[in-house]
């Protein structure tokens, strides 16, 4: 029973979730208002249990492991998934007033499915993590506001999930099959054999899918078109940064030995393919939200590059990045929830005039924008120039140049959105721009966040 | 300390023109009243501190460790050759803000731009660690593309040659081109300083400038960190092989974004290589000076010729800035104590000069609406004070005596002759040659040659004639009083050549 205190904060969050599900059965007016004040407690309290560190160290059975780390990845992963439900509770949308409390439910279940496999230790647990991560996201995607186009989106979204555990799966037994042991701390990484790389490369596969890394992304695109855009903040960032999390403890032990050199090799191939190509599909896309689909494959790569750099330092990094791709993401992605959707067909284009009806959201999201292609003064730029520092102390500088001329190319496209944003209006366009005081509130925070990390980034493991 | 605060009144400006601010009244004078108040905090704090009375003056300021493991602070020096350096970017500035003056299209958005990329150029000069140098340089140089693009002119270049289809296809001569050829030699310039700086950073353990210099020598090879950051400072100063984003850029920028171009950003390079290039590597640089003294010597030559062929006005005042920069960088690589002087003397004529020279092309333009020198004349008839001003900045740029640009070219000679290849006065010479003979073509066929039919009559404003007295008098008060500016980096100049 004393274990117990190591997985409260998931306990309290799985509870939240089902006292939001009892909440809608209970016949109240004002059932906005009680939802918000449940949510705001139950994310704090597990977020100060968290900040608390009094519950490190391996447990149930050394399933699960908890340290500093995962408790910050966590603490992140849980201030994502808060913005993101507030913003979604403050919509106009009637599909979203009516299922408020379900998609709370179901968002809440992914999270703690995110802050398991940042724990877990261990294959099995990791699958069904992976599981309870995915699930929730198929059934939210099913409720865009175009139903067809939503739903091939969901089933899209399915198929390649559940293709990518059936990856995880036999790449899990295949690793049995070596060592003999569902643990992670049992891999034998400086082996020869060819299973290996062959499992370890399934295992990529998986991630690749869940991240949309180079050659697995096509289903981004289409899922970020279709699915409602309140879901974006969410499925931008949380999966993809619980995910890299526990890809960071489980490539901890592939340098305690001499590295197994044709690993590197898989990941870096990776790496390359996802800044490289990335980077350059983004270059090409007209339309808003394929574009910023097509932007967060470099991010990843960039991550990944920091996961397998064996150095004491790189966790702060890592976690660094994190926040400020969490924050910068989210914060964009509220902005741009508080434009009226005018068609399927979203284009850049339609950003014209946002800076004369609303000078804050024009401004703010030129800020995240500049954020995320490592403009200096935010967030970003700490973020990527330090990973190309620490990547050329461990790997020389192909990483390096890579980063930066991936950097090079982001500038190029997400200026040419600041560039429309502060376009004059064309003149039959009837869009009307305008934000409700809880998306300013939230926009406020995540700008804040991202311009005092910028500023000092030694900040965040001051509060974190 | 108190000099930091020229990095936050930019700031006010900032949110006052965008927020609080919609009278463009007030949107054209409050960053002017920003830039302004920078020049007089800079000469308080000369005041304070009793600058003109020491020979060499150093404060090490540092606000915070960023990564302290990597050795990264939140850290800024300041010496008397950053003041120098100061007091020109601001008198730049103020010249592009007041270039800024006819522009009715988003006036606040310019104004925005250019206060950002004053920050960025004031922090790079005061930086003391190498990453917050390259984060005040990103500051300064990613603005650039929005001017341009924004703000920018289409020209009607004629393509012709074996490359023609692959040239329209690039849409040579628009201003989205010469964004986008500026961006990208600016990137490609940032990435090599970006490796170099973390080359240099990583292999001694220290971010720190004034730690690595008083360390005395370097604890490894650092021959590839220094071809890194040589060739990025210097593709960013426009040295030979990597100058041709300059006339595009200069060609398609609006007169503002002209004057930061020459002002500031071709100074970057110049700045960089001051700071960290003869100051850290200096046995590196003696060794490689040679190569320096042949891109230097191509750069005078070459552009002074190529200003000779040009017709578009702006065009030309790019090549001739080339021309000039070349003269700096031949000074550096003399590696005397009369050469570095000189290279500071002529960074800050030139910067003056250059901006004179653009804001009179800009107020020809804005008055006859052409810029080729085919189509101009007479105008010394219709436009007696623009005319004027556009002779007096061609002679100032010819280095005529009493003005700054004879005593720097003079002095620049002086430290040929006096180091071990003396024979290398001819390339200045020819240079001022050639400079002479365009100059005074130009003078003579736009403002001199009288044409009956063209004669409407056009002045400037009081706010425009202003600035360019005020250029004017700084111009020839260094024309006349070399040696207070001498001898307040003399002592500072030593100090960098022996290394201490």
């Amino acid at each position: 029973m004393d274990q117990i205190k190591f997985l409260l904060p998931e306990i309290i969050l799985v509870l939240l979730s089902f006292a939001l599900l009892f909440n809608s059965i209970i016949d109240n007016k004002d059932k906005r208002i009680t939802n918000k004040i449940l949510l705001i407690i139950g994310t704090i309290s597990s977020i100060i249990l968290l900040a608390n560190n009094n519950s490190e160290g391996y447990f149930l059975n050394n399933t699960f492991e908890n340290n500093l780390v995962t408790n910050k990845i966590k603490i992140l992963l849980i201030c994502g998934t808060l913005l993101s439900l507030l913003l979604v509770s403050n919509s106009k949308t009637k599909e979203f007033k009516e299922f408020f409390n379900e998609y709370c439910f179901l968002l809440i279940i992914s999270l703690v499915g995110g802050m398991i496999i940042v724990s877990s230790r261990e294959f099995l647990t990791l699958i069904i993590a992976f599981e309870l991560l995915s699930i929730p996201l198929y059934l939210i995607t099913a409720m865009g506001p175009t139903s067809n186009k939503s739903i091939e989106a969901a089933t899209k979204l399915f198929f390649f999930g559940t293709l990518s555990t059936v990856f995880l799966i036999f790449s899990s037994v295949l690793f049995y099959s070596m060592s003999g042991s569902t643990y992670f701390s049992e891999i034998i990484w400086s082996s020869n054999d060819p299973i290996i790389i062959l499992s370890t490369s399934f295992l990529l596969i998986t991630v690749s899918f869940k991240c949309a890394f180079y050659p697995f992304h096509f289903w981004v695109s289409d899922t970020y078109e279709s699915a409602p855009m309140n879901l974006l903040p969410f499925l931008s960032t949380i999966p993809k940064v619980a995910i890299l999390g526990f890809l960071f403890f489980f490539f901890k032990d592939l340098y305690l030995t001499i590295p197994n050199s044709n690993i590197l090799n898989v990941i870096s191939i990776l790496i390359i393919t996802s800044i490289g190509f990335g980077s350059i599909l983004g270059v090409m896309q007209s339309k808003l939200l394929r574009l910023l689909a097509y932007s967060g494959i470099p991010h990843a790569g960039i991550m990944l590059i920091c996961v397998i750099t064996p150095l004491g330092i790189s966790s702060d990094f890592l976690i660094l990045y994190f926040a400020f791709y969490i924050f910068s993401n989210v914060g964009l992605f509220i902005c741009l929830n508080s434009l009226p959707k005018v068609n399927e067909e979203f284009t850049i284009n339609d950003l014209k005039g946002l800076y004369k009806d609303s000078p804050f959201v024009a401004i703010s999201s030129a800020s995240f924008l500049l954020s995320l292609a490592g403009a200096p003064l935010f967030a970003g730029f700490w973020g990527k120039f330090n990973i190309a520092l620490i990547s050329f102390k461990s790997f020389g500088l192909l990483f390096p140049i890579l980063i930066l001329v991936g950097a090079g190319i982001s500038f190029y496209y997400y200026l040419k959105i600041i560039k429309v944003i502060f376009q004059d209006k064309i003149v039959n366009q009837t869009m009307i721009f305008s934000s409700n005081i809880i998306n300013k509130a939230l926009i406020v925070i995540c700008l804040i966040i991202t311009i005092v990390l910028g500023i000092n980034p030694a900040l965040l493991s001051k509060f974190l | 300390m108190i000099l930091l605060l020229i990095l936050i009144v930019p700031l006010f400006a900032i949110i006052l023109i965008n927020f609080f601010v919609k009278e463009l009244r007030y949107i054209k004078y409050i960053p002017l009243i920003a830039s302004f108040g920078s020049l007089i905090l800079i000469i308080y704090y000369c005041k304070v501190n009793h600058l003109l009375d020491t020979s060499t003056y150093f404060e090490l300021i540092k606000l915070y460790e960023i990564f302290p493991k990597l050795g990264i602070s939140m850290s800024f020096s300041i010496s008397k050759v950053s003041i120098v350096l100061l007091v020109l970017s601001n008198i730049t500035i103020t010249t592009a803000l007041f270039s800024t003056f006819k522009i009715k299209k988003r006036l606040s958005q310019i104004n925005t731009l250019i206060m950002i990329i004053s920050i960025g150029i004031y922090g790079l000069i005061i930086a003391d660690d190498l990453f917050v140098f390259f984060l005040f340089y990103e500051i300064a140089v990613v603005p650039m593309f929005l001017i341009i693009t924004n703000w920018g002119y289409d020209l009607k270049r004629e393509v012709s040659g074996p490359f023609e289809r692959v040239l329209r296809s690039l849409s040579v001569g628009t201003k989205s081109y010469g964004a986008y050829k500026i961006t990208l030699y600016l990137l490609v310039g940032s990435l090599l300083i970006f490796l170099g700086l973390g080359v240099l950073g990583i292999n001694e353990g220290t971010f720190s400038i004034n730690e690595i210099i008083s360390r005395g020598s370097l604890k490894t090879n650092t021959n590839l960190a220094f071809f890194l950051l040589a060739i990025g400072f210097g593709s960013h100063s426009a040295l030979w092989p990597l100058h041709t984003w300059a006339p595009d850029g200069h060609g398609t920028a609006p007169t503002a974004g002209s004057i930061i171009f020459a002002g500031i950003l071709m100074k970057i390079g110049i700045i960089g290589f001051i700071k960290i290039i003869i100051t850290i590597f200096n046995p590196t640089f003696i060794e490689f000076s040679n190569i320096l003294i042949i891109l230097a010597s191509i750069n005078i030559i070459y552009g002074a010729f190529t200003a000779m062929m040009q017709d578009d006005l702006k065009y030309l005042a790019a090549y001739a800035s080339l021309s000039h920069i070349g003269y700096i960088f031949l000074a550096l690589a003399m590696n005397n104590q009369i050469g570095l002087n000189s290279a500071l003397l002529q960074t800050a004529s030139h910067g003056i000069i250059i901006c004179l020279l653009f804001f009179s092309v800009g107020l020809i333009f804005n008055a006859k609406g052409t810029r080729s020198i085919k189509e101009l004349n007479s105008l010394h008839d219709n436009a007696p004070i623009i005319s004027s001003i556009f002779i007096f900045s061609a002679f100032a740029s010819i280095g005529f005596p009493l003005t700054s640009g004879f005593i720097a070219e003079f002095l620049i000679i002086n430290s040929i002759a006096l180091s071990n290849n003396a024979i290398l006065i001819i390339i200045p010479l020819i240079g001022i040659f050639i400079t002479t003979l365009y100059m005074f073509r130009t003078v003579k066929k736009i403002c001199l040659q009288y044409v009956e039919t063209n004669n409407s009559y056009s002045t400037i404003s009081i706010d425009e004639k202003l600035i360019c007295y005020i250029l004017i008098v700084l111009i020839v008060g260094i024309g006349i009083f070399p040696n207070f500016f001498l001898n307040f980096i003399n002592g500072e100049s030593i100090k960098i050549l022996v290394g201490i």
